[in-house]
């Protein structure tokens, strides 16, 4: 056993470098507490009307103003208006539905239809998610679909089937749907599997596999049989994440995002891979966000630049317009950068897990933590070793605040 | 004699043991009783889509019971210790001050250690018996952490306990109580799981920071 003074020793400075990180971490959030601040973007969509970016965006507490990104402004119906595919059924309330867009007729429930809205977020994607994965039926008796009475897990050899009720494995099930994934080629274990586990959808379409040889296969039950099916993807695309879509308007299986960062759509029902023309997107760690219609796409994205907004055209999946609201520099990050050297954050915006990291390092923070290692040095340089004085001064300098405020404290008298 | 001195802790500490344990029992019950009224009531098809769809693990009543366990625990074996300075006289038992102070510190978190570990146990049988074994591990894992901060939270009481003086005793309250919010500040389900052999030693390594305290009460810090 260590001895006393060694044991006290070393719990000194474990407490001091305890200390010093949960001040990096409550500090600057305190701050951040008194000066709360809201940065807003206005809402954006690319107008299929105008063929511009349509914005509105308050001003001041009531009012709010509407406007399209060459300048124009609008009143609030003249904006329902160059939104029609979003603002449809405001539209058909105010008997305004146009019969055509771009000359082409148009109804409100093909608008319905071709509507839709996709949402990544980091935290969704970067967070532990239990193993055990609902089979829809995909031909249900009845309209609505239904959550099955078991799960699946699965394993390196095969899949099995789990009845919730009784928590007892179907070994008929399994066995039954293991032999045909293996006889359509699927090698176990499976690397990724990707779905919408909900019965709050029209339609089901099961899940999509990434298998050991890393080859792509669509899985669902069809008539309490398996469907499996062999989806051929380039060999040097090397799939990241995949988003089921079952958007009511049935026209694409997935989204599928590769490990550079390149958008593709995995359209339906010919199960072809088309690449979308955006920027490289890393959806683990960007949110992004879709509102897509029958013709264009509008695609946000949250960068280090800011709000970068994207329209693509819904039939080519070609860029037609982008645009960037720049994000403005926040008054606590202004104070931040001389008050604190680092911060600590032990959660973030972009996963679900716990996870010590340090961010924001500042040479800006430098002269204070210079004051306060003078002020230090100065003030306790007749009580403590010239050695250990100048050690602590030395954590000051680097620490700033951080180390100054426990070394007074917790300072032995 | 350090047999004498377990058996000095476990007479310190019967009464509150007992407070602790009845406390374990009430909300593991609760708990468990919470899960098979879903069961009961709407299946356990309806549990196990609640587990895989929500952040809900359904024993979330347990979520503090552990920490404060061990502060009791600790305010229960060293409260008497500072009253009247018993521990001047602890400390000059034949035995060297380390060994005293770690054989104190030895019996108490034993003790938590095989309460947390019986609970736990209790837990894994019952779910076991409802849940597969990847539910169970989901739910287990994210309450690991509790039980963990039950184990810090008995190491800095007693170091808050031990402290000689008032004013360091507030500085290191506020301290303790920093270090524990650490402990539950990621909600979501299994946050602490890549982190977990870190915060096992963490954990263990704050059983012993008291041995600050017993140096300055030592060093007659007044």
């Amino acid at each position: 056993m260590p001895s006393s003074p060694d044991m006290t020793r070393f719990y000194k400075i474990l407490l001091l470098i305890i200390t010093i990180l949960l001040l990096s971490w409550l500090l600057p959030w305190g701050l951040r507490l008194m000066m709360p601040e809201r940065q807003t973007v206005p809402f954006t969509l690319y107008s299929e009307v105008v063929h511009q970016f349509a914005s509105l965006e308050p001003v001041g507490q009531k009012n709010i103003r509407y406007y399209d990104h060459s300048g124009r402004t609008y009143t609030e119906t003249q904006f329902d208006s160059i939104l029609p595919s979003f603002y449809h059924r405001q539209l058909i309330m105010d008997d305004r539905m146009p019969d055509s867009i771009n000359g082409l007729p148009v109804d409100a429930e093909t608008m319905r239809r071709a509507g839709f809205i996709f949402r990544s977020i980091p935290s969704e994607i970067n967070k532990h998610a239990v193993p055990l994965y609902p089979l829809l039926e995909s031909l249900p008796k009845r309209v609505d679909l239904e959550m099955p009475d078991d799960v699946f897990r699965l394993t390196d050899t095969g899949i099995e089937f789990i009845d919730m009720e009784s928590n007892v494995v179907l070994s008929q099930k399994s066995d039954l749907f293991t032999t045909v994934m293996k006889e359509k080629g699927v090698t176990f274990p499976i690397r990724y599997v990707a779905g919408n586990p909900t019965n709050r959808k029209e339609y089901d379409e099961g899940y999509f596999i990434i298998d050991k040889k890393e080859h792509l296969y669509h899985l669902k039950q069809s008539g309490n049989r398996p469907f499996v099916r062999r989806v051929f993807i380039p060999e040097e695309l090397h799939i990241a994440q995949i988003f089921v879509t079952e958007y009511p308007s049935r026209s694409t299986f997935a989204f599928i995002t590769d490990t550079d960062d390149r958008f593709y759509v995995l359209t339906r029902p010919d199960y072809r891979l088309r690449q979308v023309d955006l920027p490289p997107t890393d959806l683990s760690e960007q949110e992004m966000m879709i509102i897509g219609n029958a013709y264009y796409w509008t695609v946000t994205r949250n960068t280090q630049a800011g709000e970068v907004y994207t329209a693509i055209d819904a039939t080519t999946l070609e860029s037609v317009d982008s645009l960037t609201f720049a994000r403005s520099g926040t008054r606590v990050s202004a104070v931040s950068k001389y008050l604190f050297p680092f911060r600590t954050v032990f959660t973030s915006m972009n996963h679900s897990y716990f996870k010590p990291e340090m961010h924001d390092f500042s040479l800006h923070a430098l002269p204070l933590g210079a004051v306060l290692a003078v002020i230090f040095v100065l003030t306790y340089r007749q009580r403590i070793p010239r050695s250990r004085l100048v050690l602590q001064g030395i954590v000051v300098l680097l620490t700033g605040l951080y180390g100054f405020v426990p070394l007074i404290l917790l300072r032995e008298p | 004699m350090t047999q004498a001195i377990m058996y000095k802790e476990w007479l310190k500490t019967r009464g509150m043991l007992l407070v602790i344990v009845l406390l374990a029992i009430a909300f593991s019950t609760y708990s468990i009783m919470q899960i098979q009224r879903v069961v009961t009531i709407r299946g356990a098809a309806h549990l196990w889509e609640i587990l895989l769809s929500r952040d809900n693990i359904f024993i979330e009543p347990l979520k503090y019971i552990p920490l404060i366990s061990g502060t009791l625990l600790a305010i229960a074996q060293y409260v008497p210790e500072m009253t009247s300075r018993r521990l001047k006289l602890t400390l000059h038992l034949p035995l060297s001050p380390t060994r005293i102070s770690f054989t104190m510190l030895s019996y108490g978190v034993s003790v938590l250690v095989v309460l947390f570990a019986l609970q736990i146990m209790v837990l894994l049988v019952y779910l076991r018996s409802e849940l597969a074994v990847e539910l169970v591990a989901h739910i287990l894992y994210t309450a690991l952490p509790w039980f963990l901060a039950g184990v810090a939270a008995y190491g800095l009481a007693s170091w808050v306990c031990l402290e000689p003086t008032w004013g360091r005793r507030a500085t290191d309250t506020l301290v303790s109580i920093a270090i524990l919010r650490l402990f539950f500040i990621a909600s979501s389900p299994e946050a602490y799981l890549g982190i977990m052999p870190l915060l096992i030693l963490c954990s263990a390594m704050l059983v012993f920071i008291s041995f600050i305290s017993i140096h300055r009460f030592k060093a007659g810090v007044q």
